[in-house]
């Protein structure tokens, strides 16, 4: 059936097939073969043709894509020995490997035939040479194009801690992590996914820390991916999570090189595609939505607040609108008199029920959000601005919505930044923890934290539990969860994932 | 599961119906509540101090009690719908006056209800009216912006410092009522006038014997009581003294009070010791000077806050021994604790042993204290 | 399937859980007035050799739950009936705890709300939780239970300042015969309802752990049992401990300080809701593994959604009202729930003793 639709979509394709045919022996004929079949219609394609010197002038041909290669090494190291050198007849005849041997300089040649490798590696920046009279071909690594530099990634800027990010491409994005382990044992297995994208995936990891049933259920799901095109590890991401149809995230994404270097050292694996400077982790737990890189690079005893804090602004950024919702609908005997006093007082006039008010003003807030997020800097600025005089000041002096309503609202807005990893998610939470409070009160408040722990500890990541050491009241697993221990009491990694190598340092070492 | 979850969602939209849900605007938050008997009949009457704060941001609360009629607590606590159009919303209310009517023929009638709704809390302050009714205190006159029951809220939480009556919360109340070799009182609260207008004033004690209201004790003898009971009661301590052929008046504040309880067996009877250490300071000396440098003269000012005190404190015990026969000090409850095979003779006929109970009160007093002065301001020509 | 195997920590905890459930809210042993705090001290003492045994039964045969254990000891018809009877035991168990969380919650606090809505929101969420297997409660109630303690230890400290240590006195006024009788009462409930553990166990990481799980959960939970029983005693007075349907959630009214922390009685409700879940399940649990296993299908997971709605309906039958229920818990339950927590066990682990030692089975 996939296959029908497919044909269908792409007739012309179908028909040909690149992957069956291989080159021609007549110069004219490949050359045509690409103009007329494979790339028919794409002026990107640069088709250089030229004649090598002496002593018999042979026809050449270089096929590349404009702006994909590196002109220079193609011109310097191709096109200039040809020319110039002069090629020894003999030694030619029969075999294109002489000149791949001893003519062109360029570092990485190789000789194939089979059209349906020869293209893929066209269109991924590699440049084909072509010679009259043989039937092979030479792949010439020339690949070269514009890159944005290493510069410190936004989405999570540090105050402590290195400022490089990864970038698009992926070997660079490797090579920044080499520099970070530099060790042997660091393992890159490199594939490509997507039938139309062919995006290299890489997978990287730490031999002998990484646990090799994981491994294997990694390549098992990222084989069974069939998807024709891979633009952001978001779409790998989404074909390898477990509970695909849970908000929490099971597999991590940083754009942080030393996040990477510090989870592979944990045991973890990494997962790298091309053309998007975010990389994956797995297997992700709960705990891991609360760390932080800068964690481990401050004080302990800060760190450790910090995390705590972040637990508290996922508390209430999850829950104050449903515990403010219920007490003041249906535990009011709950509220200290003065306060309740002055809540009914502020209530007093607004039109809407206090549900309507909760809901409504959360959506306006994540419209505020949303919209100010692709805004660019100085538009965003207005926004807020009237965000917060429309709503804040004058929606309360209007009496549309009630003053503490607000202080609610921005409350939960400002713990939700504290914890940026869960930003959609805190939505959701939030939403369903009102609509359940609305109806049995702070009763419903827990029933519904009731249903939300038992989704959490459901939940696997790669065979490991979600909720691994939260709950857990041994020593070495509540190191790195609600709080961060000094280093030099981390002995071991985490349990659950490096079973295999546990020491992380040895105790003496550091007394 | 997302089947089930559906169901849910299902199962709540179709039996919609917000059951409890209430907005806190439409309550009509009760503060207090003055319970009467209607004249002439057997109904309840109540007058229902409800904030009603109006205005939305800066509001001003509404000072106006609503009366209500019914056949019962309950009944009567209802029809307030009838008259405001509010649910009364009684979580919040600090305080319960109840007319010496309603006290005299028994406040069970009155508290069964109170303490079996789940929405009034146990700990509602209650008193009872020494004037005609317990309507009239709801409608003496607070400050702008305040109302008499939180007035008599913020009295209660100062009481401390005035021991002139006891107060007593809801638990407390039923906790003495229903234990053995307890019996309950409840502080009184009278009108006076300040500046032309009338103010309720927490003063004195109604005494009960069992859930029956029998008498009163004024606020000097609350006073004592309060320093007969073990519990926390500081206040001052004014003595009209006489030192060297002078005569003056002395005021000591008391920082600390202790009062022991505890029986003992004495021939074939129990015999209650009442052991209360103060700890005073001088607080204001009029009309003398006494050099409480002196030893002698100390000792002498500790002595006579001593005997005052003891003296006070066995005046009202033997008050309340004989003209109301109920044990509102929890002596029965001493010996039970502490001589439980005696009470086992005595417990079925308590209220008549009591009367017949020997206590003895003993004073001691250290004057810890002199303000700020390490003498008495010296006059010279 | 996948036999599922229960850490130690995760089995103390749902041990905990379980014995805290209903126990903390309802009052229990209120005819030893005073005497109350020795009544569960005596109980627990009661309660350590009856969950030995129960210990014991796993520990001889080890990977098999109470059903299997019977099929053994009393072969195979005789085992399916008294296997019957205890998927009815803990079908009933399940339906009170149901209807108790239900009169709670109406009582307390949503009076005008249909108890069905709240009951079944919690039977439904007990329903995906048995679905999910022991393995997920058990990391619910690891993660649940540092809560619950320290909320339950928490107002307990709060609680303090309301403390009145007249409450406990005299000692022993009404001599020993109503502590012996408070004691056996808190002993059947809840301590030795941990019987319906031995009909959910049934792997274990280590051969030893089936002691540590009972002991240590029954040894923690009494303690926390006993520190808020007393405690409640010594805030409300044993009159009132006995006249109020939840005397926890009085106490914690009581809670007052500086008239800023005060009116914290949900906290009660938190903890009662968390812990009566976990019994909840496991009771569910216990009744689905159960009918699974005497009717020899392979899993209960299909049977799961029908028999929670069963207990539902069960829930609502089967008191007509708060004091029916009541009286139940306080009267009838000791009486009823012996033989099955304290008689066939008894008889059982004889029977399998015997039995291994003619087979020579003994586990070495």
């Amino acid at each position: 059936m996939r296959k029908i639709i497919k044909a269908l979509l792409n007739p012309r394709k179908a028909k040909l097939s690149p992957d069956k045919q291989v080159l021609r022996g007549s110069l004219d004929r490949n050359i045509s073969l690409f103009k007329k079949e494979i790339f028919a219609g794409d002026d990107t394609v640069v088709y250089r043709l030229f004649s090598t010197n002496n002593p018999n002038s042979l026809r050449c041909a270089v096929i590349f894509i404009d702006q994909m290669i590196d002109r220079e090494s193609l011109m310097k190291h191709v096109i200039r020995p040809l020319m110039k050198k002069s090629i020894d007849a003999t030694q030619l005849a029969g075999s294109i490997d002489y000149i791949v041997d001893s003519v062109i300089t360029i570092d990485g040649a190789n000789v194939e035939n089979s059209l349906g490798k020869i293209v893929p590696n066209i269109l991924q920046g590699e440049s084909l040479l072509l010679i009259d009279g043989y039937s092979t071909g030479v792949i010439l690594n020339t690949r070269g194009w514009a890159m944005r530099a290493v510069e410190e990634p936004q989405s999570e800027s540090v105050v402590r801690g290195p400022r490089e990010g990864f970038t698009e491409g992926i070997m660079l994005n490797l090579t920044l992590l080499r520099r970070k382990l530099k060790t042997p044992k660091l393992r890159f297995h490199l594939t490509k996914l997507g039938q139309q994208t062919k995006t290299t995936v890489a997978i990287a990891y730490i031999d002998g820390l990484a646990s090799p049933e994981i491994l294997k259920e990694l390549n098992r799901r990222l084989n069974n991916t069939q998807i024709d095109g891979v633009l952001e590890s978001g779409y790998i991401e989404e074909m390898i999570k477990d509970s695909p149809l849970s908000p929490f995230k099971t597999v991590g994404h940083t754009e942080r090189p030393d996040i990477i270097a510090g989870k592979l050292l944990e045991g973890r694996i990494a997962i790298f595609c091309d053309g998007t400077p975010f990389v994956l982790t797995v297997p992700f737990i709960f705990q891991e939505l609360f760390q932080a890189n800068e964690d481990y690079y401050k004080n302990f005893l800060l760190a450790s607040f910090d995390r705590i804090v972040r637990y508290m602004a996922f508390f209430i950024t999850t829950s104050t609108p449903a515990i403010y919702l219920s007490l003041i609908t249906y535990h009011q005997e709950m509220v200290p008199t003065p306060l309740l006093l002055s809540i009914s007082a502020a209530r007093d006039g607004v039109p809407f029920p206090t549900v309507f008010e909760v809901i409504a003003m959360g959506l306006v807030f994540e419209i505020l959000r949303e919209g100010g997020i692709r805004l660019p800097t100085p538009i965003g600025q207005a926004l807020s601005i009237v965000g917060a005089i429309v709503l804040g000041d004058a929606a309360a002096t209007a009496q549309l919505v009630s003053a503490p309503m607000i202080i609610v609202i921005a409350l939960t807005a400002i713990s939700s930044f504290a914890i940026p990893q869960m930003l959609g998610l805190t939505v959701i939470i939030r939403l369903i923890f009102v609509i359940i409070a609305s109806f049995l009160g702070l009763y419903g408040y827990i029933f519904a934290v009731i249903g939300l722990v038992l989704q959490l500890t459901s939940m696997r990541s790669f065979g490991i539990p979600y909720m691994a050491n939260m709950g857990s009241l041994h020593p070495q697993d509540v190191k790195d969860t609600m709080i961060r221990a000094p280093w030099w009491v981390m002995y071991w990694r985490p349990k659950f994932l490096a079973n295999r190598n546990m020491v992380r340092q040895r105790k003496e070492a550091n007394r | 599961m997302k089947r089930y979850i559906g169901f849910l969602c299902l199962l709540m939209v179709t039996t919609l119906g917000c059951w409890n849900y209430r907005e806190v605007e439409e309550l009509g938050i009760v503060s207090g509540v003055g319970i009467d008997k209607q004249e002439n009949t057997s109904n309840y009457q109540l007058a229902i101090e409800i904030v009603n704060i109006k205005g939305g941001q800066d509001g001003q609360i509404n000072h106006h009690p609503v009366i209500t009629q019914g056949q019962s607590m309950f009944d009567s606590a209802r029809n307030t719908i009838l008259r405001t159009g509010q649910r009364a919303y009684w979580a919040h209310a600090t305080a319960a006056v109840i007319s010496e009517d309603l006290a005299r023929d028994g406040i069970l009638s009155v508290l069964d209800w109170v303490s079996r709704d789940a929405e009034v809390r146990s700990d509602i302050w209650l008193f009872v009216s020494s004037e005609k009714d317990a309507k009239s205190i709801f409608l003496t006159e607070p400050d702008l912006n305040d109302l008499v029951s939180f007035k008599l809220a913020d009295m209660v939480s100062a009481h401390n410092s005035v021991p002139k009556f006891i107060p007593k919360e809801l638990w407390k109340f039923k906790q003495e009522l229903s234990a053995p070799g307890q019996s309950p009182t409840l502080p009184t609260i009278r009108i006076v006038e300040n500046n032309g207008q009338k103010v309720p004033e927490i003063w004195g004690t109604a005494v009960f014997r069992k859930d029956k209201m029998v008498g009163w004790l004024d606020g000097l003898e609350s006073f004592a009581l309060s320093y007969a009971l073990p519990k926390n009661a500081f206040g001052l301590i004014i003595l009209p003294t006489t030192i060297e052929g002078k005569s003056g008046v002395v005021s000591y504040e008391v920082f600390g009070k202790t009062t022991m309880h505890s029986a003992t067996f004495a021939g074939n009877r129990a015999l209650m010791n009442v052991q209360v250490d103060l700890q005073v300071g001088i607080a204001d000396l009029e009309g003398i000077t006494p050099d409480y440098r002196e030893t002698t003269i100390l000792r002498m000012l500790e002595e006579d806050v001593s005997s005052f005190i003891k003296q006070e404190i066995r005046q009202v015990i033997s008050r309340v021994q004989q003209e109301f026969k109920s044990d509102i000090f929890g002596f029965g409850g001493v010996i039970r604790q502490q001589l439980p095979h005696i009470w086992k003779d005595l417990e079925s006929d308590w209220s008549e042993e009591f009367t017949k109970l020997d206590v003895r009160v003993a004073v001691n007093t250290t004057i810890r204290a002199s303000g700020l002065l390490t003498a008495p301001i010296q006059m010279r020509d | 399937m996948k036999a599922e195997v229960i850490s130690e920590q995760q089995g103390i905890s749902i041990v905990l859980l379980f014995i805290l459930g209903n126990a903390l809210i309802i009052s229990i042993g209120a005819q030893a007035k005073s005497d109350i705090w020795l009544a569960v001290l005596i109980a627990i003492g009661m309660a350590i050799p009856v969950l030995t045994l129960y210990a014991r039964l796993h520990y001889l045969l080890p990977g098999m739950d109470l059903f299997d254990i019977l099929q053994y000891g009393f072969g195979s018809v005789i085992g399916r009936i008294t296997g019957l009877i205890y998927v009815w035991f803990a079908f009933h168990l399940g339906s009170r705890v149901l209807r108790n969380f239900g009169e709670f919650i109406i009582t307390v606090g949503l009076e005008e709300t249909p108890q069905l809505l709240p009951i079944s929101i919690l039977a439904i969420l007990c329903l995906w939780c048995v679905k999910e297997g022991l393995e997920v409660l058990g990391r619910f109630s690891n993660f649940f239970t540092r809560f619950v303690v320290i909320m339950v230890l928490g107002t307990s400290l709060l609680l303090l300042t309301e403390v009145d240590f007249s409450n406990l006195s005299p000692f022993l006024y009404h001599g020993m015969a109503p502590v012996t009788t408070a004691a056996f009462k808190i002993l059947t409930f809840p301590f030795t309802e941990t019987v319906i553990f031995t009909m959910v166990f049934s792997n274990f990481q280590k051969k030893s752990s089936p002691y540590k799980i009972y002991l240590i959960g029954l040894i923690l939970g009494g303690l926390i049992l006993f520190i808020t029983i007393t405690n409640e005693v010594l805030v409300l007075g044993s009159e009132l401990y006995e006249t109020s349907y939840f005397p926890g959630y009085r106490a914690v009214q009581r809670i007052n300080i500086r008239n800023f922390i005060q009116r914290l009685e949900i906290l009660a409700g938190v903890t009662f809701l968390i812990s009566g879940f976990v019994q909840l399940s496991i009771c569910l649990l216990a009744t689905c593994k159960g009918l699974a296993k005497v009717l020899n299908f392979d899993d209960y997971r299909f049977i799961v959604t029908p028999t929670t709605f069963l207990m539902v309906t069960m829930s609502i039958l089967i008191y007509n009202s708060i004091i029916e229920m009541n009286r139940w818990a306080v009267e009838i339950w000791p009486v009823y729930a012996a033989p099955f927590q304290l008689g066939i066990p008894v008889v059982l682990w004889l029977a399998c003793e015997l039995k291994m030692k003619l087979k020579g089975e003994y586990p070495a």
